[in-house]
């Protein structure tokens, strides 16, 4: 079962991700701040990071950073608001994988399927779509 | 090139390929005519000349060029080309006549200063008696300043051009020759050959390394605009950042500017501080270099410190000219002040500007979080809901984190009465007592905390306005004073010093925690800067200190943190009395 490390400081937005991510069948985590992220980084293994920017004691730049100095492999999507798209793009170049907008119009799903697309790129239904497809092939 | 020129261009370059040179010569001529102002056929018939190798015409058709081109020097390369070929191909008394008639022209001040310099960078080796003068000048070196005085006084200005592309190209120089050529630079500099003078300073640097001369390595880059050379230098000698000479360190003023380097520049102005206390006219480059930095305080504190300079010194010399001292002291004061005036109305509109940014930032980021708490509560029970897993508890659970998330939004948006409020009642009151009641409200929390408070000063200053407002300035302060004080160790300590100036109440509000760190003064009154951990404190959203802003600005009031107490945090708030009737 792959495992999620959620860094997040609002306890209302990180408790749905959490359930929401389970309900689809991950194991995941919340760190209330971002020295509790670094720190349950360090000390469990995890396949995926959702990252948000804005945080109290050290903010998401620093969490990227000291995770990128761990494990230059591991997924992290930063999650935020729109507004603060400029920062993200000067994250970019710090190694992340994904941006999902975490603002008032933020979908649920669509974070769901940012996560999905990173670690399960081929899932059950996936394969049967792409099985389906080659049974419909034109034969000659 | 207008429509018609081009054409008449047209037909003697046709002319000319067709080997009809006589033709277009003549057309050329009757161009000239048509177009007194244009260079172009001036040198074009110059050009068709040198072909016929009619040296005479070409002369007299390029010094024609010359008085044409006027103050666009884009052109001058068509001369330079020119006399090259003039010298190899002319004889040397053609040469001359060219020579003699720009000559003639240059004394007659028929070019401007930049073409005159051009023409002296072209021609300063033509003249063989010239150049005897040069080498004798060269040879004796007491006499250069001799020399060029002289000159000056003659207003001989293109022989002291000629002599200095002279001595460019001819002049050694050597460990020897440093005092000279501090000289030498002087005078190019003055006649802004500026790369020249630049060139050679950097040569003097390899021998010597005194102030001077360094001086003028960043005078000359800063009048160039271009520090490239001085760059070059700092990084092969750093040392000579603590080179602590006055006007020296002016420079490293204007070169730490250039480069943005904001902790070097202050550290430079420091050090001039330091060293300014006794010369005015130092304190008044500082003063005036404040003024340009926007450094406001500085600039009227150094303002006082020149006064006071200027008092005690006419205290020596109190003779005749005290009248018309005073008077041009008085003026350069009064100019002083306005600049002031101006300045800080036009900080505080930026600052407004950029709170009511701030604002509208903080504001969506602290409206948006609630919202999308709630879209995730219903998207989550929506995929429950699919999944058939919903049930009773989960949807109350929803419902309860829904109303949780607007009682949120409704907590921001009553942090705002205070300034919104259309409910205010206005009255006289004294304010005194308010802010001893709003001590006595709060006694509670403080005592919990162990605060000890302590309220000095004059006993009655009365205001207008709405009393509640005055009071939540108060309560904020001790807010946040309590907020901070909490996890001290030892005594704590509120303290609040009231003192009446002017009909202005002072309030030195004062607490024994860290203080507020130097480096975000400026930011502290930003609406959502906060440093508090949210979860500790209520409120930590940023906003009390806004909010104290906001409502003294409403009374003609100020605050600011004075950055000069060391033994905790210091705010002084200053309220006019008479203001108060006006709102």
């Amino acid at each position: 079962m792959y495992r999620i490390l959620i860094v997040e400081d609002e306890k209302d937005t990180a408790a749905p991700v959490q359930e929401a991510l389970r309900l689809y069948g991950y194991e995941a985590d919340i760190a209330s701040d971002g020295v509790m992220g670094v720190e349950m980084f360090a000390k469990n293994t995890y396949d995926l990071v959702l990252l948000d920017l804005k945080m109290p004691k050290m903010t998401g730049e620093e969490v990227l950073k000291k995770i990128r100095e761990m494990d230059p492999y591991v997924y992290v999507i930063i999650y935020t608001n729109y507004g603060e798209f400029e920062e993200v793009k000067e994250l970019a170049n710090m190694g992340i994988d994904g941006y999902v907008n975490k603002g008032p119009d933020a979908e649920l799903q669509e974070l769901i399927d940012k996560v999905k697309e990173k670690l399960d790129p081929l899932d059950e239904e996936g394969v049967k779509e792409l099985m389906g497809n080659m049974d419909n092939l034109p034969t000659k | 090139m207008q429509k018609e020129e081009y054409h008449v261009s047209q037909e003697i370059s046709f002319y000319r390929r067709h080997g009809q040179t006589e033709r277009a010569i003549e057309v050329t001529e009757n161009a000239i005519e048509r177009f007194p102002d244009s260079s172009f056929f001036c040198k074009i018939l110059g050009d068709l000349a040198m072909s016929k190798e009619d040296y005479r015409l070409a002369g007299s058709a390029y010094v024609d060029f010359l008085t044409k081109i006027g103050e666009n020097l884009r052109h001058f390369k068509n001369f330079v080309n020119f006399w090259e070929r003039y010298q190899e191909k002319a004889d040397k008394a053609d040469c001359t006549e060219v020579y003699n008639r720009i000559v003639e022209l240059v004394d007659g001040d028929s070019f401007s200063v930049e073409l005159k310099k051009s023409l002296a960078s072209v021609l300063f080796e033509f003249d063989e008696k010239q150049n005897c003068i040069f080498i004798e000048v060269e040879k004796n070196q007491d006499s250069l300043a001799n020399w060029i005085n002289s000159q000056e006084k003659n207003g001989n200005l293109w022989n002291i051009y000629c002599f200095l592309y002279w001595e460019k190209k001819h002049a050694v120089h050597t460990r020897q020759t440093v005092p000279r050529d501090i000289k030498l630079v002087a005078i190019i500099e003055k006649y802004e050959f500026y790369e020249m003078a630049l060139d050679i300073t950097e040569m003097m640097l390899d021998y010597n390394q005194n102030d001077i001369v360094i001086r003028t390595l960043f005078r000359l880059c800063r009048k160039l605009d271009d520090y490239a050379r001085a760059d070059a230098y700092i990084e092969s000698h750093p040392e000579v950042r603590q080179r602590a000479g006055f006007n020296i360190q002016y420079e490293f003023v204007y070169y730490y500017l250039n480069k943005g380097d904001e902790t070097s520049l202050l550290d430079t102005l420091k050090k001039i501080r330091n060293s300014a206390t006794s010369s005015i006219p130092i304190s008044k480059t500082l003063q005036n270099f404040y003024v340009k930095l926007g450094m406001i305080d500085d600039a009227v504190e150094m303002r006082r410190h020149i006064s006071q300079l200027e008092q005690s010194k006419k205290g020596y010399n109190r003779a005749g000219n005290k009248i018309k001292g005073t008077q041009e002291e008085r003026e350069t004061e009064e100019a002083f002040w306005d600049t002031i005036k101006d300045m800080v109305s036009e900080q505080e509109h930026n600052r407004q500007l950029i709170a009511i940014k701030e604002l509208l930032k903080g504001f969506s980021h602290e409206l948006g979080q609630p919202i999308t708490n709630i879209r995730y509560g219903v998207q989550l029970y929506q995929m429950k809901m699919e999944r058939n897993l919903d049930d009773r508890e989960n949807l109350e659970e929803l419902l309860d984190n829904i109303l949780m998330q607007t009682i949120r939004v409704k907590r921001l948006l009553k942090r705002f009465a205070p300034i919104v409020s259309s409910k205010s009642v206005n009255s006289r009151f004294n304010c005194i007592e308010h802010i001893k009641a709003v001590f006595l409200d709060m006694q509670m929390r403080l005592d919990g905390i162990g605060i000890e408070t302590q309220i000095d000063g004059i006993q009655e200053f009365t205001l207008y306005g709405d009393s509640l407002q005055f009071e939540q300035v108060i309560y904020n302060l001790v807010s946040n004073s309590a907020d901070e004080l909490r996890e001290k160790d030892g005594p704590k300590r509120i303290s609040v010093l009231c003192k009446e100036h002017d009909n202005v109440l002072n309030i030195h509000f004062r607490d024994n925690g860290r203080g507020v760190p130097k480096d975000i003064v400026n930011k502290i009154f930003n609406p959502f800067y906060s440093t508090k951990d949210k979860e500790k404190s209520d409120g930590g959203e940023g906003l009390g200190l806004y909010i104290v802003w906001n409502i003294l600005k409403m009374y003609g009031g100020k605050i600011r943190v004075n950055t000069a107490y060391k033994e905790g945090a210091e705010f002084l708030i200053q309220i006019p009395k008479g203001e108060m009737e006006n709102v």
